[in-house]
This record gives C-alpha cells, sequence and structure tokens, in this order.
C-alpha cells in the first residue's frame, strides 16, 4: 500500500506544520486566530478541536497549520517565552507542537494491523480484563476530577485577579480624583511640596 | 583544608598511565583511578558537588591528571540540565531526565576541578540516533540515571540535535556510549564491533584480533597459500559452523578499521548485509545436511570472512597490496561461486552469488576506485554464462555509483539500494523468487528517483527496467505493481531519449519461454495470498483510505461488502484480522447535531480505553467485527489533557437495540484489543451546548465596559504580547504559573497511571 504510507508521510509533515493552542477563550473565532497568529507566518488552516464530551464549557483548543515547520516552531517559542493574549487579557495561549492523535482526519498508521476478539468468561484472562476495566473506570475518573480541580483553580484565580484589577482601578481612580478635585494641591500648599510638574 | 584531610581517609590509587606534558613534564595524564573504592576512567560521567548547590552536577571526565605539586585535576565537560537552560529550551520537548551536553566554546564548556571534588559515578546513557553511537538497550536505558541526545552550545546558546565534530576538543565519538556495556548478541553485537572503535581506538585493533580467535588465523594462511584452499576449506568449513558468530564479529571489524568515518558508516551497513545472508545460509544449509553444499557454503562463508580482512589489510597497508589481496581474494570467491553452482542447484548458488557479490561490493567501496579494476580483471577471468556477464556489469556500474552516493549525502539507503539492485539482477538471471524482483523494483525505483542517473547508469536501470517486469509478470498483481513503479520512475527522472525507448518497449515484452517455467515455480511458493474475498476487501479498504469518506457508496459496492460480509461471518475466527466494515457516510451534517440527535435517541455509544493513536475508520472496523453492527464513529481528539494512554470514540449506531447490545455486551464480555486492552462502552452524554459556562481569566473592568464593547465592535481582533512593566503582565505570569501547574498534574496523574497500565 505505497499510497497510504505517502499519505502518512503527508500527514506527519502536516503535523509538524501544526502548532497546538489552549486557553484560547470561546469567543475566538477562525478569523480571529488567523489575524493573531498571521504576524508569525501564513496561517494554512485553523481548527478548533470541539468538545463533545466535558459537560462544562472549557477552555477551547485549536491545531493551526502554517506553512512549513519553522513557521510553527516559531509560534511555540514566542508564545512560550511572552505571554501571548488574543481576545481579551490577562489569561495567556499557550502553544505547542501538534500531536498526531490532536487531528481529526488522519490516515491510519500504515502497516499496523487492529486485532480483537471476545474473551470468554472461562478464560482465565476474563477476570484480568474485567479488573482493567475497572482501572479504566476509576483513571478515567481521576481524570475527571482533576480537570474539575483545575477549571476550579482557574476560576479562583481569575476571582483572584479580578479583585487585584478592581483594587488598582480604584486606586487610580481616587488618585485620579484627588488630582483633579484641587485636594492634593491643598495638601501640597499645606506641607509645602512642589506637586505640579512645570 | 578540611578536604584535604577527608580525601586522606578515602582510599585512592592511579590507575593506567597516559602520557606527560606540562612545561616540565611534571604532569602526569592518567586514564583511570580508584577512588573511595569506586573505579573511574576517562569519559565516565560523575557527579560533581558544589558547596550550596542542592543538586550535583553531572559531567563527563575529559582529562585527568597530577601536576608536579602532586595536586590531582580533572578536566569535566559539563553536562545541562533542562532547567538551568530553560530560557534557551523554547519549545523543544525535554525527556524527563534528559541532560544537555556542553559544546561551542564559551564559559560553561568545561572546566577543571579537583578530583576529589567528584562525588560518584553518574549512569548517563546517549540516546542519540547517530549511527555511530550505539543504541542503549531498554533495560539499560530503565537503569539510567540520565539520558542525552543533544547539546547546548554555550557560545551560539542553542541547542543542537546532532552530536558531531569535537567537542573541547574531544572527539564526540567518546561522547557516545561505551561498547563494554553493550551486551553480545543479536544486533547489538554490530555495535559491540563499532563501539569498539569509538572507545579506544588503539585498543580495537587488538580486540578484535583476539576475539576472532582461530577461525582467523586460518583464513590468513588460506589467503597465503591460496591454492590449498581445498583442503584447508574442509577444515575450516567445519569450524565455522560451530562458531557462526565468530565469522560476524570480523565482519564489524572491517568497519573499525577504516578510519574515515563516512566510509566505515557505510561499510559497517554494507558488511551487515551480507551477514544476513550468510547466517540464513548457514541455516538452511544446515537444514539441509548435504554435506558437499554444506562444506562448499562454509568455504565460501570463510572466503568473507577472509576478504573482510582483506579489507582490514588494506587499510593498514599501501593500496597497492591491498589491491593485489583483493584481487586474488575475489579471484577465488568467483571460481569458488562457479565451481559451486555446477554441483549445487540453482538456488543455492544464486544466493551464494548474492553474497559473493555483496562482499565484492563492500570491498569496492572500501578501497574504492582500485577495487573496481579489481573486478573487472574478475569478471573476464571467469567462465560466466552470459547472463552474469551482464549481471556483473550492473553491479560494477552500481558501485561506480556509490562513492557519487557517498559524497552526496552519505544516504545509506542509496548505497543499499544499489546494492540489493546489483544483487537482484544477478538473482533474476537465475529466475530467483518474486519477491526479490519486487524489493529491487521498489528499491530500484527509489534509487531512480533520487539520484540524477548519468548515462552509464542508465542503461544499467534500463537493463533492469527491463528484466524486472519480465520475471513478475507471472503475478498479474506484481505486474500491476512494478508497472506503475516503473512508470513512475520514468516520469521522475527526465531520462534520455535513448534510454526511454528501451525502457519503454522492453515492458510489454512477454517474458522468454526459457524463463517461463522456472517462474512459474516459483510462483507456487511465493503466493501465499489467495485471490479471495478477503484479498478483495483488503483491496477496497485501501481504496476506501485512499478516497476517504466522501467516496459515494454505490450498488456494486454495497453488494460487494454484503458478500464479504457473509464470508466473514462463515470463517469469523477468533482471532481475526479486523478487516474491512461497511460505513455510512454519506449523512453530512455537523457531527454536534448528529450526537445531539442520537444521543436523543439513544444510539451515542461512547466507546474507552482504546488505542489512542486509532482513527476513525478502525473503531468502525472493530465494532463491525466484534458486534456486527455498522457505525459512524468518531476518535475524540486528543487535546493537552488528555490521557496518552486512554483513546476514546463516540460512536453513533443505526438503532438504539443496537446500541444498548453493545454497551450490555462491552459491559458482561470483555472484546480484548490488538493491545490486550479490554473495549469499555457506555452510552454517551454530549455536553448541552446551551448551557455556556464563562471563560474565566479575561478581565475588563466594569465601567469602561461599554467603551470596550464599542472599541471591539470596531476592531476584528485583539491579540498582542504583553509587556513586563504592566499589571496585566503580573497577571499573565499568574496564569502562566497556575497552567504549568496544572500541566506538572496532570503529567503526574498519567506517570502514575501508567504505572498501573503496565503492570
Amino acid at each position: 500500500m505505497g499510497t497510504s504510507e505517502a499519505e502518512y508521510a503527508a500527514f506527519e509533515e502536516k503535523v509538524k506544520r501544526t502548532v497546538y493552542l489552549d486557553n484560547i477563550s470561546p469567543q475566538v473565532t477562525e478569523s480571529v486566530m488567523r489575524t493573531a497568529l498571521s504576524q508569525f507566518g501564513n496561517v494554512k488552516s485553523v481548527q478548533f478541536i470541539p468538545n463533545y464530551l466535558e459537560s462544562r464549557n472549557i477552555p477551547h483548543c485549536a491545531l493551526v497549520e502554517m506553512e512549513n515547520p519553522k513557521q510553527a516552531s516559531v509560534i511555540v517559542k514566542e508564545i512560550a517565552e511572552f505571554p501571548f493574549m488574543i481576545l481579551g487579557m490577562p489569561r495567556p495561549v499557550r502553544a505547542r507542537p501538534a500531536v498526531a492523535n490532536m487531528f481529526d482526519e488522519r490516515p491510519a498508521m500504515p502497516g499496523r494491523q487492529i486485532e480483537c476478539h471476545w474473551l470468554e468468561p472461562e478464560d482465565p484472562n476474563f477476570e484480568v480484563a474485567k479488573k482493567l476495566k475497572e482501572l479504566h473506570g476509576r483513571h478515567t475518573a481521576e481524570a475527571a476530577f482533576l480537570l474539575k480541580k483545575q477549571l476550579e483553580e482557574e476560576e479562583k484565580l481569575a476571582k483572584m485577579q479580578n479583585e487585584t484589577l478592581k483594587a488598582n482601578y480604584k486606586k487610580y481612580e481616587m488618585v485620579d480624583s484627588v488630582m483633579s478635585d484641587g485636594t492634593a494641591r491643598r495638601l501640597a500648599r499645606r506641607y509645602n511640596i512642589r506637586v505640579s510638574d512645570d | 583544608m578540611e578536604q584535604d584531610t577527608r580525601t586522606e581517609k578515602l582510599e585512592f590509587t592511579w590507575g593506567k598511565k597516559k602520557g606527560k606534558g606540562g612545561k616540565n613534564k611534571d604532569v602526569q595524564f592518567y586514564e583511570s583511578f580508584t577512588f573511595d573504592g569506586e573505579e573511574y576512567t576517562l569519559y565516565d560521567c560523575v557527579y560533581l558537588y558544589k558547596e550550596d548547590e542542592p543538586e550535583p552536577e553531572i559531567g563527563k571526565l575529559i582529562k585527568i591528571w597530577e601536576t608536579g605539586e602532586k595536586t590531582r585535576k580533572v578536566k569535566v565537560l559539563w553536562f545541562f540540565r533542562p532547567c538551568e537552560i530553560s530560557n534557551f529550551l523554547g519549545c523543544e520537548e525535554v525527556l524527563e531526565n534528559e541532560l544537555f551536553l556542553a559544546s561551542g566554546d564559551g564559559v560553561g564548556l568545561a572546566n577543571l576541578n579537583p578530583l576529589e571534588a567528584i562525588a560518584g559515578k553518574c549512569n548517563v546513557l546517549c540516546i542519540s540516533k547517530d549511527k555511530e553511537n550505539p543504541q542503549p538497550s531498554d533495560e539499560e536505558l530503565q537503569m539510567a540515571e540520565f539520558v542525552f541526545r543533544r547539546t547546548f552550545d554555550v557560545g551560539l546558546q542553542k541547542i543542537t540535535d546532532k552530536i558531531e565534530g569535537a567537542i573541547a576538543g574531544i572527539d564526540v565519538k567518546f561522547m557516545f556510549n561505551r561498547r563494554d556495556i553493550q551486551k553480545p548478541g543479536g544486533v547489538l553485537k554490530v555495535d559491540l564491533g563499532k563501539n569498539e572503535v569509538c572507545g579506544n581506538s588503539i585498543a580495537s585493533n587488538e580486540t578484535v584480533v583476539l576475539s576472532n580467535k582461530n577461525s582467523f588465523k586460518e583464513n590468513i594462511t588460506l589467503e597465503t597459500n591460496g591454492n590449498i584452499v581445498d583442503s584447508s576449506t574442509l577444515e575450516k568449513g567445519d569450524l565455522v559452523k560451530h562458531k557462526p558468530s565468530l565469522v560476524e564479529k570480523p565482519a564489524y571489524g572491517v568497519g573499525l578499521n577504516s578510519n574515515e568515518k563516512d566510509k566505515m558508516n557505510e561499510k559497517q551497513e554494507h558488511v551487515s548485509n551480507p551477514k544476513v545472508l550468510l547466517s540464513s545460509e548457514v541455516k538452511s544449509d544446515e537444514g539441509e545436511v548435504k554435506c558437499g553444499k554444506v562444506h562448499a557454503q562454509q568455504v565460501e562463508v570463510e572466503e568473507k570472512v577472509m576478504f573482510t580482512k582483506d579489507n582490514v589489510d588494506s587499510d593498514n597497508r599501501p593500496t597497492k597490496k591491498a589491491k593485489l589481496d583483493n584481487g586474488k581474494g575475489s579471484e577465488q570467491i568467483l571460481a569458488k561461486v562457479e565451481r559451486k553452482k555446477k554441483c549445487t542447484n540453482v538456488c543455492d548458488s544464486k544466493a551464494k552469488n548474492d553474497t559473493s557479490i555483496e562482499v565484492v561490493n563492500d570491498k569496492k567501496n572500501s578501497s574504492d576506485l582500485s577495487c573496481m579494476n579489481v573486478t573487472k580483471v574478475v569478471s573476464p577471468n571467469v567462465p560466466v554464462e552470459v547472463d552474469h556477464g551482464q549481471s556483473k556489469k550492473p553491479k560494477l556500474e552500481s558501485s561506480i555509483e556509490v562513492p557519487n552516493d557517498k559524497s552526496k549525502s552519505s544516504d545509506l539507503k542509496h548505497v543499499n539500494a544499489t546494492k540489493v539492485l546489483s544483487s537482484s539482477t544477478s538473482a533474476l538471471d537465475d529466475k530467483s523468487k518474486l519477491k526479490r524482483a519486487k524489493d529491487s523494483l521498489g528499491t530500484n525505483n527509489a534509487l531512480l528517483k533520487k539520484m540524477k542517473l548519468d548515462d552509464k547508469a542508465m542503461t544499467i536501470s534500463e537493463g533492469n527496467n527491463g528484466k524486472l517486469p519480465k520475471a513478475s509478470q507471472r503475478k498479474v498483481k506484481h505486474v500491476e505493481d512494478s508497472r506503475g513503479a516503473n512508470e513512475e520512475s520514468c516520469k521522475k527522472i527526465k531520462l534520455d531519449e535513448k534510454a526511454m525507448a528501451p525502457c519503454d518497449g522492453k515492458l510489454p515484452k512477454v517474458p522468454p519461454t526459457q524463463s517461463q517455467s522456472m517462474a512459474e515455480k516459483v510462483d507456487g511458493q511465493e503466493v501465499t495470498r489467495r485471490p479471495d474475498v478477503v484479498t478483495e476487501a483488503l483491496k477496497w479498504r485501501g481504496r476506501r483510505g485512499t478516497q476517504d469518506h466522501a467516496q459515494p457508496f454505490t450498488t456494486e459496492w454495497k453488494f460487494m461488502m454484503e458478500r464479504i460480509l457473509v464470508e466473514m461471518g462463515e470463517n469469523d475466527g477468533d482471532n481475526e484480522h479486523v478487516l474491512l466494515i461497511p460505513t455510512f457516510h454519506t449523512v453530512l451534517e455537523p457531527w454536534e447535531d448528529r450526537i445531539q440527535a442520537a444521543h436523543e435517541q439513544g444510539t451515542l455509544v461512547l466507546l474507552q480505553n482504546l488505542d489512542p493513536a486509532y482513527t476513525s475508520a478502525q473503531v468502525e472496523d472493530i465494532l463491525w467485527h466484534g458486534f456486527k453492527e455498522s457505525c459512524t464513529a468518531k476518535m475524540i481528539q486528543r487535546t493537552a489533557n488528555s490521557s496518552p494512554h486512554y483513546g476514546q470514540a463516540l460512536v453513533i449506531l443505526k438503532t438504539r437495540e443496537a446500541a444498548q447490545k453493545v454497551v450490555r455486551e462491552l459491559d458482561k464480555r470483555c472484546l480484548l484489543l490488538s493491545n490486550g486492552r479490554p473495549l469499555v462502552g457506555s452510552f454517551g452524554t454530549p455536553c448541552s451546548s446551551e448551557k455556556k459556562a464563562p471563560f474565566f481569566g479575561h478581565l475588563t473592568i466594569e465601567k469602561l465596559r461599554h467603551q470596550n464593547a464599542r472599541e471591539m465592535k470596531e476592531a476584528i481582533s485583539t491579540s498582542h504580547c504583553s509587556q513586563p512593566n504592566t499589571i496585566e503582565y503580573d497577571m499573565a505570569m499568574e496564569w502562566c504559573l497556575q497552567q504549568e501547574r496544572s500541566d506538572l498534574l496532570w503529567r503526574n496523574l498519567y506517570k502514575v497511571l501508567e504505572i498501573f497500565i503496565v503492570i
């Protein structure tokens, strides 16, 4: 199957050209993404990874295919170095090189054959398989818990930052008002301090 | 002085001396020493403790000496931990226990340290894929405390993927793994031989000779005596029989002695090939237990050993002499091949032919042009059939190309391709197995594509193209393949008109009747696949793969599927490969809607515990195989947070009953997948798209919101990198921290879970 191998090779090339971005706001659309990343190179395609399972609206992820692997790696590097924000502050997006399994339409790995068979209850491995199933259930539960925890943490952080921001804003407003209504000047006169810039 | 008192307590002895240096020749260099009960040798990796550093530094000893004042010093080439150079890492993926070797020029490359600073040995493995680096085994990797595959250039402050040239004045071959940790056995032996060169080039000659023991010596006598071959080979035949491994070792010795690096690689590649052939030959012969033949073949084996020996010599001696030796050797070989051909059957001689040719090729590579002369001299000497004359000629040509190739990129594949080509031409002439023909076709093709052949080379390919399909036309399928290949090759290269014509002309030619019977015989052995429904199904599957889901399914196709299904149902073994399933991708609604609809109808099933590498089509196959239910599946795409071990897929089945059946069956019984994991199924519940939870982390100031909203409408998008003097930047940093933290959590979780899975 020469064609499928070639196809897979082409696909692997594509993977190398692609950047995986997450922590994206749901408001970000494809065009936003394109404009945001076009400063790093030519964006060939943008594909958001749909989220079918998690009940919550977790931050979006996207695969952005660039023109060549170099541009992709530049994006990953730049975004790792400087917090990069798309459509909102201060939560930065995060970029990583894409992995084959992230892609939706991907060719099967050539030379791989899938086998599957039923295990009957009398089979000695049946119990093992049962255990494995249980284990899998536990693992998924653990992963789900971690995800929940992570979202909670993020929420907490966001709330905290919101508080700081508000406080900061209040501070600046107060400084502004003190300056504008003449309080500062009056105080300065009293304490004999020069305030004016002139 | 505290250190001194401490070291006095510790046991210390010098090991092997190396040489003297320094101004007054008062500096004594050493190769090894024993310190605190541990023996250290040059190029060992060690821990070095520094005061006030929590983690020990790791370095490689590249010089050990004692000064005139009796102070013991070591020069240490540093390894960097990823955290030390994190600023320069960027997006590079770093293995958990990966280190970076310092390279380039600048501060931080290497240091002089008191020998007493060494805190212990550190097991650092090189996992560079470099051909010169003996690849560590899995167990070794398990045991290794650290691994490295890349270097960090301290001058350029850059990560380099390749380890090459010299680092701190030391040839990189000393940076690679040492051969003595390798276990002898299987392929590793290759490394074994190779390493010896890498490690201590002076010692390597000795060790090789030692390891070759008697068989080698006898070969030498054979070489010198020339004519007594017959009697001595009989003895030697036995010898070789007993220790085929011995024969292998010298073969690697060839590579050892060539000092030029790329040449060495090439040769090792070459040598490895005949070895494979060689061992298989020996095996097959033992199976046959025909004494005469066994001997004859072992003579051949001996010859090869001798040849490698020749090569060894040729590197040491002036080329003239090498030429002589080689000439003699090849003459003998070819003569013997001839003799053998007479007494053995076609198959054997063919195999021998191959090997001998390869030896010749090897030699050619090793001593370049001089060897070509040799072979030229040889071929007229031998009374060969016409076919063989032909086959040898291309061989010659192809080997001419090898040097070109080498200079171009030392791409081993090319070289191999040429070699396979040459060997298979002869094989073809002998009406050898079709498989070979096929292989060579492929390689031939690759070769043609990749190399710009000159006219001379063209004639070879021409010849091959003509010949190959001749043999393979016996099989319809193969003909298709080969023709495709040939045509492709024709297309890809700009052939001269001259070359083009014969190529095309020969293709459709009917094979000569003479070869027909043989070819047919071969056919009988080769065809393992029956041209039944299963293969057809395979074909279908292949086609489906290439054309993707957009393919409209005709009634013909459906009929076909039906038939296959019946067939499959009949001979449905327990462990049969999943071959195909019918799928109906005609519906093209967005998945979200379809999932929602399926969920409402109760036909949505979530499959878990799949291999994440499966594709949607493969999941469909599995479900078809397991339940005889057709469905549409969708692998859930991986994200940064999803498990690297568990794949998930959403599957929409045709009916609610089918979905219930699947879930029930998966719960009660176990459908084991090829990775040994049972499939887990449950009813899927898609996330409701109506309820949109807020996205945390994007803050706005209430009062400014209205103003902002207007701005937002005007601007298409806003994206920027944050500057480090704003509150925004501080907050962004907090987010980065948060992201890293959760990332670490995920990674740790999956690592822990992985342990479970492995157990």
